[in-house]
């Protein structure tokens, strides 16, 4: 990631926004190429690799794990619900900033926006108080599903004791512009990847029981509620215009970053502001406005795409063809 | 603090007489330094000269529960810390690539090779077990820290006696070293380990390195054996590259050694044990 | 644990494959746009990607060296790497190991007198952990070197081989690691055939050590051929787009 820009770089960008022409010749609303592929690491239970076409590469991957279920001790509530944990980390070769402890800050930032709007996250901050002023929003934690939409209930095994950890590990493993998207839809693209072993709970009487993972691969539940899992745009105001997909140098030029999440049926699921600028009232509707429909657009293209491969794969799987993922190899 | 690097005239001086096979401190090239071990008053506590270096090592031990995984098996942790009194190179609380080499050496010659026998530390299934700690202290640098280091770990241990333990039952005793009399480890094999350091692009092969030699070495290599001829482990990490035939030769010649070096200690563990058993008289 | 049979009978491994054999290797070079050089390479089921920054600036001014370049290596392993989930801290004792010993494994290959003053930078991303790691990264940060254009005076090519039951085997997988088989990681320059690291850490007889030693030797030319397979397709590759 350059840390440096000069004015006349600066400058150049700016007036090119202005002009509804952007570096690299795209328009303001343009989005660029993404290349989606999933199933890329064999020992998870779901993963997915997003590239962006200019650099950004994030790998996700979804693992299931049994684990004892987490009560929270304010509201009781929680004992009959799985849990999700995300977590972010940025390879050192994504940048040389991300050498050594450089990447922690921004691990740290992307984490939390993760976990506030994927997981049943209950502590209350600004930014989800201004998500709720904002409009129609889902961020109403007392749903048996989180703001992610996904069914928590199902990963349930046997109620106050054991359920399904869904640990969600993203991987960045190059920079270049717009990695929350990336990460959203790498996330998207995963979950649908996922398969959870079925559970089958023996009642021993006295309130003990006792349950055993099937261990068919091929009799796996998907995960509930993945449809609705929210996917975010990023809105970058240069100006006094806004652009979507930043590539690194139009990072570096935005005033202000508008994070709009938004999920298949337009309700508003996560909204975050960042850097230092000010974005005006009208400007802001309009942006979150606009990411709306735009998310709504892209969500619908996403599951035609995964939707398309997993039905080539399960094709090939039946025709008795192995299936080669390209992985890394894809240019 | 970087440490301050060997003049050229130094420099020069060992490696001109390396080429007419002299050693600065008049050995020959597969000769050991001097090895003394003294033994302290308690079980356990081990301290090795080897030339100028000195190595302090000291076993404990606690009664702990197992890892739920392992209900048999007890643990057998090292502990080494370079600290400044050593050389000015090393700092508290940092970990130097040096320290990092050193410790994990040591562990994969100790814990890897299963020279402690883990299973027999076990008191009670799954609720009781021993848990052997060893502080190794680095007192004196004079080059080859990791031989000295692991003679006194390994001495150390077999030195040790732990407190005897009777199991009636549910019920644990665990006798005071006044009621019976402490019991010894049950130590497989001794790993002893042998460093090289290569001169002249590969001709010359040094063991028992000092200081000045290790700093001005092109290459170095370190090899673990025991007695029964096994190799416990084995470390060439860069360096000058070597040929395979060279390493062969390295490997014979540590043979050798090791045999001198396990007599060495052994002699001298019997020599304390008479000591003991005189004073108890 | 139930005793796993490592080596039939007829002599083929618990995957199938004849003891001289190496698993299936595929790599590819330049697959990140913000490094100078990078490269990613399967091994079986192992999964490395190496990136390589540099020459650039030093950025502990401490730690510059007059006349030469500095090279500081970086391991990453990803969470979900291994069967289980699990986080490592960038401190553990073993990586920061392994680090050392890549880093002083390239440092006698790099002319890194060509690069006064200057810090070359090799991070390693572990994706997929299926044996042999170490071997894997030295292969991978190999090519990663050759394509951000790093003087070396030759390739190092890395292989593990170890003892399986009754005869010295290449290239061994994880459950072949985990079992009670000595395992050695050799890492080669295979224009001279000298070594430049080696590494064991289990059992192995002084008798046996020679035919594993020269078995692995063996292996690390058959890598050399795959990799310079890769770098030499990649060059004419390139060389065929500037044409144009």
């Amino acid at each position: 990631m350059p840390s440096l820009i000069s004015p006349a770089e600066r400058d150049y960008i700016l007036k090119g926004v202005e002009c509804n022409i952007r570096a690299d010749g795209r328009q303001r609303p343009d989005y660029r190429e993404v290349i989606l592929e999933t199933g890329v690491v064999s020992q998870t239970s779901g993963s997915a690799r997003v590239r962006i076409a200019g650099g950004t590469d994030v790998l996700v991957s979804v693992k299931a794990e049994i684990g004892p279920v987490q009560v929270d001790p304010e509201t009781g509530d929680g004992a009959d619900k799985g849990q999700i944990i995300c977590s972010v980390e940025c390879a050192p070769s994504a940048s040389q900033q991300f050498e050594g402890r450089g990447a922690d800050d921004l691990n740290n930032e992307i984490t939390q926006m993760m976990s506030r709007i994927l997981c049943n996250n209950t502590t209350s901050s600004y930014t989800s108080t201004a998500a709720s002023t904002t409009g129609s929003s889902t961020t109403a934690s007392r749903q048996s599903s989180g703001p992610g939409g996904i069914n928590l209930q199902k990963l349930c095994i046997i109620p106050g004791q054991q359920c399904w950890i869904l640990y969600i590990d993203a991987l960045i493993l190059d920079y270049g512009g717009n990695l929350m998207d990336a990460i959203f839809m790498g996330t998207r693209a995963a979950i649908f990847d996922t398969r959870i072993p079925k559970t089958e709970v023996q009642d021993l009487g006295d309130g003990q029981f006792e349950f055993e993972v099937l261990d068919d691969a091929e009799d796996t539940d998907p995960v509930e509620g993945r449809e609705d899992m929210p996917i975010c745009i990023t809105l970058n105001k240069i100006g006094a215009c806004h652009i979507v997909d930043a590539s690194p140098l139009e990072e570096l030029c935005t005033e202000a970053r508008l994070v709009v999440a938004v999920n298949r049926s337009g309700q508003l699921c996560g909204l975050q502001k960042g850097q230092e600028g000010g974005i005006e009232p009208s400007l802001l509707l309009e942006m979150i406005q606009f990411g709306k429909t735009m998310g709504q657009t892209l969500i619908k293209q996403l599951d035609t795409k995964i939707k398309a491969e997993a039905d080539a794969d399960l094709a090939k799987r039946q025709r008795g063809e192995p299936v080669h993922k390209l992985g890394f190899f894809a240019q | 603090m970087r440490e301050a690097e060997p003049s050229t005239n130094e420099r020069e001086f060992v490696l001109a007489a390396l080429k007419e096979g002299a050693r600065i401190d008049g050995r020959k090239f597969y000769d050991f330094r001097t090895l003394r071990l003294s033994f302290g008053s308690d079980y356990g506590a081990v301290e090795v000269q080897l030339g100028n270096t000195r190595v302090l090592a000291k076993v404990s031990c606690e009664v702990i529960r197992p890892f739920p995984d392992k209900p048999t098996e007890g643990f057998l942790t090292f502990n080494t810390e370079l600290s400044p009194m050593a050389s000015s190179a090393f700092e508290v609380g940092r970990q130097t690539d040096e320290e990092v080499l050193v410790s994990r050496l040591i562990e994969k010659a100790m814990r890897r090779s299963r020279a402690l026998d883990t299973e027999g530390l076990c008191i009670v299934a799954g609720e009781k077990v021993w848990s052997i700690r060893v502080d190794i202290h680095f007192l004196d640098h004079d080059g080859n820290l990791v031989d000295a280091a692991c003679i006194a770990a390994i001495t150390a241990l077999l030195h040790f006696r732990r407190p005897d333990v009777t199991v009636v039952g549910e019920d644990v005793t665990i006798h005071t070293l006044e009621q019976r009399n402490p019991v010894p480890l049950s130590i497989h094999h001794i790993p002893i380990c042998i460093s090289f350091a290569f001169f002249d692009n590969g001709e010359r092969v040094l063991v028992d390195p000092t200081y000045l030699e290790e700093q001005i070495k092109e290459g170095d290599m370190t090899l673990t054996l025991n007695v029964h001829k096994e190799v416990c482990a084995m470390s060439k990490a860069g360096g000058i590259p070597m040929e395979l035939d060279q390493i062969l030769q390295c490997t014979k010649i540590a043979v050798v050694k090791v045999t001198e070096l396990t007599a060495l200690i052994q002699e001298a563990l019997e020599a304390d044990a008479k000591k003991r058993q005189v004073s108890r008289k | 644990m139930s005793r796993v049979e490592l080596l039939s009978p007829e002599g083929l491994r618990i995957d199938g494959r004849r003891p001289a054999e190496l698993r299936k290797i595929t790599s590819t070079t330049a697959v990140l746009s913000q490094a100078d050089g990078s490269a990613y390479l399967e091994h079986g089921n192992t999964k490395v990607l190496a990136a390589v920054y540099g020459p650039r600036e030093a950025r502990h001014r401490a730690l510059v060296l007059h006349d030469r370049a500095i090279i500081n290596v970086e391991f990453n392993v990803a969470p979900f790497s291994t069967g289980e989930r699990r986080r490592r801290t960038k401190n553990d004792k073993r990586l920061l190991e392994m680090a050392s010993f890549v880093k002083q494994t390239f440092e006698p290959v790099v002319v890194t007198t060509l690069y006064a003053r200057s810090q070359i930078d090799i991070y390693l991303q572990i994706i997929q952990h299926d044996g042999g790691t170490l071997q894997a990264c030295i292969n991978a940060a190999t090519m990663a070197l050759i394509d951000a254009g790093i003087a070396m005076t030759d390739y190092v090519c890395a292989c593990t081989a170890g003892w399986v039951e009754r005869e010295a085997a290449i290239d061994l997988n994880h459950i072949e690691e985990s079992s009670d088989t000595s395992e050695v990681t050799v890492a080669m320059l295979p224009k001279s055939g000298k070594i430049t690291l080696m590494q064991m850490e289990s059992r192995l007889h002084v008798d046996k050590l020679e035919e594993v030693l020269s078995l692995a030797g063996e292996g690390c030319k058959q890598m050399h051929v795959v990799m310079d397979k890769t770098i030499r397709d990649r060059a004419e590759d390139l060389a065929a787009k500037m044409a144009v």
